[in-house]
């Protein structure tokens, strides 16, 4: 196959098997918040930091996949 | 439609190319914030105006998120101001409408979508931690690297080169990817609005009833709104940033400078 079709095909693997990670991670964190304000719905303003903090952490690797394919397509 | 990402306006100063439109956009940053800085502290009263309660409020935070780490917590602190709202003015200066300003070869945006701007401030954090460690455990720093176990210090070793790659990736990618988003959807509509297609259009489906050239416009103006939803995700998307930024680099500190008991 010559280059251009492999780069389409390099980059919709890249950036779809690369989200399923965080899409599930980001998932994970959201039940775990949402039981935990049902639960105890006073410590909400305390824990909604750390929830922040950790979708940050985890859609930067999102990200990352993201940054892959761009350089896929706009460098290489 | 082509799209040229990470190309930047270049010049040559003293024999090395530097991005000018980075720099641009960094110094405008850089006297916004030195100006409101000024601003609120040149008449200090003991009944703080807004502006100057709002700084006051910012170093409160910082002092309280510095408080366990040792001597050194004030100094660790200015730091950390510094680096949250240069980050923070830096992201969000790049939703302006720079496009106004026409430039040669590149555009103005937020002075983070540079890797080079990501990687400088990732070195600094690498450089003043490694310092503080130092200088708050002597050289008793250089133990942690063998500490739960001998054949860990490779991956101590790693980590000292992996903190500040992903903290420079993390910031430059999350801005990049919102920027490219934006552009993207934005030119999404040309591919639809072509002359022909809206000729066809104001014939066939509006019987005439408006100008074509109205319905061309009325079109641009729809396309334009595209992106407005991902605009707003971007200012969130800043501030998320910058806090994460500033949250390692103070739980780098404070590993680095822990007394272990």
């Amino acid at each position: 196959m010559e280059s251009a079709a492999m780069k389409m095909v390099a980059m919709g693997l890249a950036i779809g098997f690369g989200v399923i990670g965080p899409g599930i991670g980001l998932g994970l964190a959201t039940k775990a918040i949402i039981e935990s304000i049902a639960r105890q719905p006073e410590v909400e303003g305390q824990i909604s930091k750390y929830f922040y903090i950790g979708a940050g952490l985890i859609e930067a690797c999102a990200i990352y996949a993201l940054l892959v394919v761009l350089l896929i397509a706009f460098v290489l | 439609m082509e799209f040229h990402i990470g190309q930047h306006l270049t010049i040559n100063i003293f024999g090395m190319t530097a991005h000018l439109d980075t720099l641009i956009t960094m110094w405008i940053t850089m006297g916004i914030i030195i100006f409101f800085s000024l601003l609120a502290t040149s008449n200090t009263k003991l009944i703080p105006g807004k502006l100057q309660a709002v700084f006051e409020n910012i170093v409160t935070i910082f002092l309280g998120m510095t408080k366990g780490m040792g001597k050194n917590a004030k100094r660790h602190s200015v730091l950390l101001m510094t680096l949250f709202l240069f980050i923070i003015t830096a992201n969000l200066i790049g939703q302006l409408p720079w496009r106004l300003i026409h430039l040669p070869h590149g555009e103005l945006a937020s002075p983070t979508n540079d890797i080079n701007v990501t990687a400088a401030l990732a070195i600094i954090v690498l450089i003043y931690y490694i310092t503080q460690g130092i200088i708050a455990k002597g050289p008793a720093y250089f133990k942690h690297y063998v500490q739960p176990m001998f054949f860990m210090t490779p991956f101590n070793i790693l980590e000292d080169f992996v903190r500040p790659l992903t903290l420079a990736l993390r910031l430059f990618a999350n801005i990049l990817a919102g920027e490219v988003l934006i552009l993207v959807l934005g030119g999404l509509i040309m591919t639809i609005l072509t002359p022909e297609g809206v000729m066809s259009f104001t014939q066939n489906f509006l019987g005439n009833l408006l100008p074509s050239t109205w319905v061309y416009n009325i079109g641009l103006f729809l396309g334009s709104l595209f992106p407005l939803p991902i605009m707003f995700f971007e200012l969130f998307v800043a501030f998320i940033q910058a806090l994460v930024f500033t949250l390692l680099t103070s739980a780098y500190i404070s590993t680095a400078v822990a007394e272990n008991h």
